[in-house]
């Protein structure tokens, strides 16, 4: 059982790889435990980083704050900017104005935008209170394809996502091909409590869409309904 | 009109399941026991990094008010009773009887730079000046972050949150500021509690939450769990995965009391006073427990851990019984009162989520963080023989132990477990197999896992990757008396 590895993972396959090379004519001839438990831990190794791998790449933002959960309408209302794009810079910078923040800058290369407005790019700066996010920069990278839903920025320049976790979307593609987005949570409680909300709005949904809110499952969603959910919640806020 | 009362209704529940804090760890997150363990190059490989028990773990507490009405509204919690409330919530940890633990409010915070002593923490600039450098390159020295204080901070009005850019939901956050690399023992902690989630103002759409206040208290008694050192652990998930998929369930005194304090969520099951139940569950105490153990004899008022407490000791293997799983949660419930004395571990808890790698290198035989893609968490063993251990420390009697998968959802802040995020368990496993869990001693208890996928296809394997001489197809054929002679 052959499976794909994305391009990114291969560098952290070739060092298991090697380990399992190390195991056979090293470790099994130094010292008394058979090569074949030191091959079998290897292999766990092995299918611990493949499994890792494959279930994504991590997006470890936010390692430290206690969050109400919140459904995508509140996300979306409450924000200031919905962006669609490609991370294209991460940078960790001192804080132009506060001592002692560290902060970290994003920049999104726009492939749609949502809510708000931006051409081009979009940078934002998100402030880092923990020492671990200060080495994971919140686990954005160049090269993340992302939906980020922004809460309104402070009045010092700083930002962070709607929920934190929740209004953070990673973009990938499905078995399918179609592209899916997963939040921070999974999407867990994305839509809970959201059809009796759009109702009272009166809004309507297309059929598909109206049955990913009704039969919510944890993990990825299309990405074409939560954008066009994204986009019907917001022209209803645009609209008040 | 009917079916809009439903769903006014149906929307209050949700509302209330909305009260479902999303617990965040402070720092690197190695759950299921330890919020972090040691690797290579920080603390001791293996080893959870916790705080120096042999003296009280002093914490400071902000002079200013809990909580305070926007604009310079009335006060609503005054400091007194803040300052009351925070010492309740450590006692809790520290009135664990077999916990080795004295947490001390050591008084009001230290000057620091412009920031007087005993001072209110009020605005962006007194909390980043009390929190010091993050970066670690220049910490003043009463900081949290240059290890001289342990700050307890009220953002009365939420001001700070703001100021921070944090969206109105963040209940607040704790913070690792400094630990000792090579003894890996924790010398400085923070916490700040968002004073605006309890200012009696309940107005959602002017973004201002309300939680009760066994709510909130829960809230943080869960982050000082982590300020001390304790991860996350999963059990009686089932009520979670009910709750977010919208059906009907109900939480008994046996699912409220057995749901750990450290599950990643909290207000699945009614706030723990609410129910009058326990704070700390016997999953948090037994950790807890093991992670500050009594010695033997106790000192007055204590239990030694050793007279109270067995363990539950083995590795989770896939189905060929040889190769260790990672990552696959284990409950161990008792046979008399399973949903609530329960206790749990992930397995390969003291190992890292991620090994990294230096072939790739520029220079593998220097690896820097500049010239490497993957050095990987410098948290966690590299030791092979823990990839799926697990101990589960457990009151003397008898339990079964089943396994399950870490949900899906918990990741990054609120992980369970080395691995981030997490995998689905690679097989089941069923037994009404009964372990008896003697004080003092360890059981030992492997689990092979039935139906995991096989390592590799038949055409794969261990021996392939070996730089034998023979040609691809004899080296199978090789493999294949290897087995038929082992």
């Amino acid at each position: 059982m052959r499976l794909p590895i994305p391009s990114s993972c291969r560098d952290a396959l070739l060092f298991v790889f090697f380990l399992a090379f190390c195991s056979d004519r090293g470790a099994a001839q130094t010292t008394n435990i058979p090569p074949r438990i030191i091959r079998s831990q290897v292999f766990a190794i092995l299918t611990l980083c493949i499994c890792t791998l494959l279930s994504g790449l991590p997006l470890c933002a936010q390692s430290n704050a206690i969050t109400l959960p919140r459904n995508l309408g509140e996300l979306v209302l409450e924000s200031e900017t919905v962006v669609q794009g490609w991370v294209t810079s991460v940078a960790l910078e001192p804080h132009p104005q506060l001592k002692n923040l560290m902060t970290v800058v994003v920049t999104i290369r726009v492939e749609d935008i949502l809510k708000g407005n931006s051409a081009g790019s979009y940078t934002f700066r998100q402030a880092v209170v923990d020492r671990k996010d200060l080495r994971e920069k919140f686990g954005y990278r160049a090269g993340q394809h992302v939906l980020m839903i922004l809460y309104k920025t402070s009045q010092f320049g700083l930002a962070s996502p709607a929920g934190m976790e929740q209004g953070r979307f990673r973009i990938e593609s499905g078995s399918n091909g179609r592209l899916v987005a997963t939040n921070g949570y999974r999407n867990a409680g994305l839509f809970r409590g959201l059809d009796s909300q759009l109702k009272t709005k009166g809004l309507r949904l297309d059929q598909e869409t109206q049955a990913m809110i009704l039969r919510p499952v944890v993990g990825p969603i299309p990405l074409e309904h939560l954008k066009s959910l994204i986009r019907t919640i917001s022209a209803t806020n645009s609209t008040k | 009109m009917r079916h809009r009362a439903n769903n006014a209704f149906l929307w209050k529940r949700a509302t209330a399941i909305l009260l479902s804090l999303l617990l965040s760890p402070t720092g690197m997150t190695y759950a299921g026991g330890p919020l972090t363990v040691g690797g290579p190059t920080e603390g001791v490989s293996g080893v959870p990094l916790l705080w120096d028990n042999t003296t009280p773990i002093a914490y400071r507490v902000d002079g200013g008010p809990l909580s305070q009405q926007p604009n310079g509204g009335p006060v609503v919690i005054d400091n007194t009773t803040g300052v009351a409330r925070v010492n309740q919530l450590f006692a809790y940890w520290s009135a664990v009887p077999t916990a080795n633990l004295t947490l001390t409010n050591a008084g009001g915070l230290f000057a620091v730079g412009s920031f007087p002593a005993n001072g209110d923490v009020k605005t962006v600039n007194d909390f980043l000046t009390v929190a010091g450098d993050v970066s670690g390159q220049a910490p003043d020295p009463n900081s949290c972050n240059g290890g001289g204080q342990s700050p307890i901070i009220f953002d009365a009005d939420g001001t700070i949150f703001d100021g921070l850019g944090l969206p109105p939901e963040v209940i607040g956050f704790a913070f690792q500021c400094a630990f000792n690399p090579t003894t890996g023992k924790v010398i400085s902690a923070g916490a700040i509690l968002n004073g605006r989630f309890q200012d009696g103002i309940n107005n959602p759409s002017a973004n201002n939450f309300e939680l009760t206040k066994d709510e909130f208290d829960q809230a943080f008694a869960h982050e000082f769990g982590h300020f001390l050192g304790l991860g996350h652990s999963q059990i009686n998930v089932d009520l979670f995965l009910d709750a977010i998929n919208s059906k009907p369930y109900t939480c008994t005194t046996d699912d409220t009391a057995g749901m750990p304090l450290m599950f990643p969520v909290l207000g699945i099951c009614p706030a723990k006073l609410t129910a009058g139940v326990p704070m700390i569950g016997v999953d948090d105490a037994a950790w807890m427990s093991k992670l500050y153990p009594v010695p033997s004899p106790a000192p007055s008022g204590k239990t030694s851990f050793i007279t109270a407490y067995g363990t539950v000791s083995g590795t989770i293997f896939f189905s060929d019984g040889v190769t260790p799983a990672q990552g696959v949660n284990v409950i161990a419930r008792s046979t008399n009162a399973p949903r609530r004395n329960t206790a749990s571990a992930v397995s390969g808890y003291l190992f890292t989520g991620n090994p990294g790698q230096t072939v790739t290198c520029v220079n593998p035989a220097a690896p820097t963080p500049q010239t490497c893609s993957n050095l990987g968490d410098p948290f966690g063993s590299r030791d092979p023989a823990l990839i799926g251990h697990f101990e589960i420390p457990l009151p003397p009697g008898t339990y079964t132990l089943q396994v399950e998968s870490v949900f899906a959802g918990f990741a990054a802040g609120s992980s369970v477990g080395s691995l981030d995020p997490p995998i689905p368990a690679p097989g089941t496993y069923s037994s009404t197999a009964t372990v008896s869990v003697t004080a003092g001693a360890t059981t030992a208890f492997n689990i092979t896992l039935q139906g995991t996928q096989p390592r590799f296809d038949a055409f794969e394997s261990a021996a392939l990757q070996s730089p034998y001489l023979r040609a691809i197809w004899l080296r199978r054929e090789q493999l294949i008396m290897e087995r038929q002679t082992t």
